[in-house]
């Protein structure tokens, strides 16, 4: 049993300054929807359960909207424009994979609200008013879809066409998203998708850095975010880690000191399939 | 210093990765493809090496060439899986 899970209670988030109300970091691998037989049925089940326990959640918390923060797989973002964020502001969310389709509701007018507002912080995201976005986002709405009644807000991040933004650049990302709401007093919940270690398309795709997973868990445990957002470019590259720049967006939303305090984790032989509240 | 796993695309290569995105988005592409390779093939400016890379699906001298390996496992499982990851704008 490699799955790990340490509940703790909800509480005020500690540190200092803006945070949003509810993060997580989630995997978001074709074969968590697939379910290829040689994957194991119960630690799927529980990286599915993981993905409603979000959306209960949101619903609990009563969040005005629940920001999607996932990449694009050379889909929509080809090499005629790449942009290094894009926040979707159509309606409604439509994400795909294989044909099936999963919607949700979205909130076009905290969308236009979250531009105006990065604008203003001296980043300069681009939009889109139709993308149908890929699995990154829907292996986690597929399955939180049946209990998610929040709306949802995308944000695209250029994870593997380098040149890419820096961890860093990310974490500053979410800081924005943070101040964002609590200027307008909107609650609001982060899910970051992508990760752990894995190499799609390389020679490496048998052989995922398991122990940069558990590095990264460690940190993640003792709050130590700054070890994250350091990673360079090549290091994230080197341990298949490239996707972690949505966590890096997740954790300034986070923001003060980010402390995992649920996890579960199971390493699938392609990828560490990771489902993470902060 | 250390090659990337996933390299900045070259524009050399833009016409490859054009061709394989289209067989990507779109299924009718795809299906066409599967039944004539060089009816499609010759509507994109390929050199022959990229040519015969991605008729005779070549995946891991699609990587060396230098098309992005994201593309490339896309391209394998359309192929090998019948499955379609695409965002499909057909």
């Amino acid at each position: 049993m490699a799955t790990t899970v340490h509940p703790t209670p909800h509480e005020a988030h500690p540190g200092e300054g803006a945070s949003v109300d509810l993060t997580y970091c989630v995997s978001h691998a074709p074969q968590i929807f697939l379910q290829p037989a040689e994957e194991d049925p119960a630690e799927l089940a529980t990286v599915h359960e993981g993905y409603r326990r979000f959306a209960r959640q949101a619903k609990e918390l009563e969040l005005d909207a629940l920001l999607v923060v996932a990449l694009d797989h050379l889909h929509n973002h080809f090499l005629d424009l790449v942009p290094m964020f894009t926040v979707f502001t159509g309606t409604p969310v439509v994400a795909r994979m294989n044909a099936v389709d999963a919607i949700c509701e979205a909130r076009p007018d905290l969308a236009d609200s979250l531009i105006d507002h990065l604008l203003a912080s001296d980043f300069d995201p681009a939009f889109s008013q139709r993308e149908v976005l890929d699995h990154s986002f829907f292996v986690p709405l597929h399955f939180a879809s049946t209990e998610l009644e929040t709306p949802v807000m995308p944000i695209v991040i250029n994870a593997y066409v380098p040149p890419q933004p820096s961890m860093r650049r990310c974490y500053a990302f979410g800081r924005a998203i943070a101040k964002w709401s609590h200027l307008n007093d909107y609650r609001i919940g982060v899910v970051a998708t992508g990760g752990m270690s894995h190499y799609p398309g390389t020679d490496r795709f048998h052989h995922p850095d398991l122990a940069a997973d558990q590095e990264v868990l460690g940190w993640l445990k003792a709050g130590d975010i700054d070890r994250l957002i350091n990673l360079s470019a090549a290091e994230l590259d080197r341990i298949g880690m490239v996707e972690l720049r949505t966590w890096a967006v997740a954790l300034g939303a986070r923001g003060g000191a980010a402390r995992l305090r649920y996890n579960t984790y199971w390493d699938s032989g392609h990828c560490g399939y990771a489902i993470l509240e902060f | 210093m250390t090659e990337l796993m996933y390299k900045r695309p070259r524009p050399e290569n833009y016409n490859g990765h054009k061709a394989l995105h289209d067989l990507q988005e779109s299924d009718a592409i795809f299906r066409e493809f599967v039944a004539d390779r060089d009816t499609v093939l010759d509507r994109y400016d390929l050199d022959d090496e990229m040519r015969a890379l991605i008729a005779d699906a070549d995946y891991a001298g699609l990587v060396k060439r230098g098309i992005h390996a994201v593309m490339v496992v896309q391209f394998q499982r359309r192929i090998e899986w019948g499955m379609s990851l695409a965002a499909d704008k057909d």
